[in-house]
């Protein structure tokens, strides 16, 4: 029960991090720590090494992430108004309760342990709310990944396939790489 | 060595190989070559081949195992291989005919495999995610990375991507009803998932607004290429899944669903077109009109709706090949180009401004054209049951219709002299002679649509 709790609240701290800091470090140690989240969740239901693949993959995705901001010369850490901050974080946090509210009707959906079913639901939704309200490519992709990491945490507990494993760690590597090609957009820009 | 190790794995290797090319147009012509090839080796490969061999003939297997589970190829999938791969030969060649540089050129052989690896995968609910992986791919392909606007690229990125999750829990709810039915509860539950998953894979309203926003971003050469093949490979994969599903074909409700949906669709993509400046856009949204229609065409009922929906797709591909290359043969004069200045550039390119305006009329199905007689068969269809839906249709392809007779007359304004018009000729031989075949096929479309027919021949439940 103590540890459900935790990682429930580990997860919010996680994506809250990344939610409220303009630094583009923390948002990304954000979300390295909501990869490690996940795979302490699956590391419940998985074996150890192909959960391990989880977090591999998203921390590899994440190292790409870094190597393509620290190329970037848009890494500017802009500051953002605070009234902006709590509009993200209250709508977050309405999400957060939402999906507290409706988790229990979903679980008689997916037979799954609550502690996932509400870690991924709220990933998904919380992923969304910030990447629908950014037109910025790096925070879109921190926003797919965020719902990619919340559907993951569900999706394992349903399906152990090493396929879809192998292939969704290839997603992530990939959508991460596109993050890297469009900051070499912003150094074509420069050079013009 | 297995189908899938030769029209998947190979064709992905030799991509990755033809990037270490550095000349461009001997890389341009070994893509041609390739493509060509793969799609002639289905003429004498025979898969999963029983009994005598013919002289010239090759017999190999169909399945390829990997991590447990199946990529499979059979003899009936022979024709969509052919297709894709010709596609890739014949959008290669004219983006070296029309002198325009195709992005998709070498690695849209990858992209192809993707496609055709998650045609094959069983079981075949896991191809949302190599579809994932499909369109993550086609971004590059479709953006340069010196492009300035990509709020449309972004937009397509999420939409697709937002798709996966669905298609996948709706895979998970139906993996024991294959076969036995599942009860009424779940039956509601799954159908939800896998159409909103299906919503997010078409650009179906509400979340259409990417497409005539990536169709203005980027060249008409590259995402033709691109949301053609891709809206094929998904369509296939829509009949697969209605095909595997015995509940989903009996399922009355998800036939209306897609035939409300495709009318709407239809509406819209004809609407935005007729109000539509920018020419890139006006694909967009041809490109949304066309895939209404082939919603209709699956919402009618399995037995007469899959075989007229391969005409359509048919019709659809090289009418749409056409109008995207005419564009195409614009930009070579000013991008981005605007319906008010229509009539200066096809007084400087008079055979793409043809190709255009009759391509569009192949699109609304107008008679002499080869999207006349699928067209024609779906009102007949429409008028018996639905006579609703038949109306909104009609008025659709007016409203397109319309956009053409206006620019028809802005053309024929002016006055063109014979000798211009022959080195035009010259110009755009390429054009001449595709929109040549064009019309021929137009007088004997059947000739043609009928080859298309093989596209569902290996949906057992949906044709018989």
């Amino acid at each position: 029960m103590f540890l459900n709790n935790l990682l429930i609240f580990s997860a919010l701290a996680a994506f809250g991090l990344m939610l409220i800091v303009s630094d583009w470090r923390m948002r990304i140690a954000g979300l390295a720590s909501l990869y490690f989240v996940g795979f302490i969740v699956i590391l419940q239901i998985w074996p150890v090494a192909l959960a391990s693949v989880k977090l591999i993959s998203g921390w590899m995705g994440i190292a790409l992430l870094s190597t393509s901001m620290l190329n970037s010369v848009d890494q500017a850490n802009d500051h953002r108004f605070n009234s902006e901050m709590i509009f993200r974080f209250l709508m977050t946090g309405l999400i957060w309760i939402v999906v507290a509210a409706i988790a229990p009707s979903i679980n008689e959906w997916l037979p799954i342990p609550y502690t996932n079913l509400y870690i991924g639901v709220s990933l998904m939704g919380s992923g969304l709310i910030f990447m629908s309200l950014t037109e910025d490519f790096f925070e879109i992709i921190l926003g797919l990944l965020t719902i990619l990491t919340g559907f993951d945490i569900i999706y394992s507990s349903l399906e152990g396939s090493a396929l879809v494993t192998g292939i969704y760690a290839f997603v992530i590597i990939l959508i991460c790489l596109l993050s890297g090609y469009f900051s070499s957009i912003v150094l074509y820009k420069e050079e013009e | 060595m297995n189908a899938p190790i030769i029209w998947i794995i190979s064709p992905a290797v030799i991509a990755i190989l033809l990037l270490f090319i550095k000349n461009e147009t001997f890389q341009d012509y070994l893509y041609i070559g390739i493509s060509l090839m793969f799609s002639v080796l289905t003429l004498f490969i025979k898969i999963d081949l029983v009994g005598e061999r013919g002289f010239l003939t090759i017999g190999i297997p169909s399945v390829l195992n990997i991590l447990g589970r199946s990529f499979i190829l059979l003899e009936s999938d022979k024709f969509l291989i052919f297709l894709v791969y010709f596609f890739n030969a014949i959008w290669g060649s004219n983006s070296v005919i029309l002198k325009r540089s195709a992005r998709f050129i070498p690695l849209g052989l990858i992209y192809t495999a993707f496609l055709l690896a998650a045609v094959s995968v069983e079981p075949f609910l896991y191809s949302a995610l190599i579809m994932e992986i499909a369109v993550i791919m086609s971004i590059p392909l479709l953006v340069s990375p010196r492009a300035a606007n990509k709020s449309g690229i972004s937009r397509y990125l999420i939409f697709q991507t937002m798709a996966m999750p669905f298609i996948l829990l709706a895979g998970w709810f139906l993996a024991g009803g294959e076969i036995s039915p599942v009860n009424p509860e779940q039956l509601v539950q799954a159908t939800i998932l896998l159409g909103l998953g299906f919503i997010f894979w078409l650009a179906i309203y509400p979340f259409h607004s990417w497409v005539p926003m990536v169709f203005d971003e980027t060249d008409p050469i590259n995402s033709g290429f691109i949301f053609l093949l891709l809206h094929t490979i998904y369509f296939i994969l829509i009949l697969k899944y209605i095909d595997g599903f015995a509940w989903l074909r009996t399922y009355s409700v998800f036939f209306q669903a897609l035939r409300f949906l495709g009318i709407i669709m239809a509406s819209f993509g004809s609407i935005g077109l007729f109000f539509e400046k920018s020419i890139r856009k006006m694909i967009g949204f041809e490109f949304l009109h066309s895939i209404g229609i082939l919603l209709v065409a699956v919402g009618l009922s399995t037995t007469r709706g899959i075989p007229l929906f391969s005409y359509l797709i048919g019709s659809r591909l090289i009418s749409f090949s056409i109008l995207s290359w005419s564009v195409s043969r614009f930009e070579s004069l000013e991008t981005r180009m605007s319906i008010l200045s229509f009539k200066d550039l096809t007084q400087k390119r008079p055979i793409a401004g043809a190709s255009f305006l009759f391509s569009l009329l192949a699109l609304t199905g107008m008679p002499l054209t080869i999207g006349f007689p699928p067209q024609q068969t779906l009102y007949q269809y429409l008028a018996a049951d639905y006579p609703t839906i038949l109306v909104l249709m009609i008025l659709s392809n007016i409203l397109i219709t319309v956009t053409v007779l206006k620019l028809t007359k802005e053309v024929l304004r002016k006055k063109y002299e014979l000798i211009y018009l022959l080195s035009a000729l010259k110009e755009d031989l390429f054009l001449v002679f595709v929109i040549t075949v064009f019309i021929v096929f137009g007088f004997f479309p059947r000739t043609i649509l009928v080859r298309f027919e093989h596209l569902v021949s290996g949906f057992k439940f949906l044709i018989n």
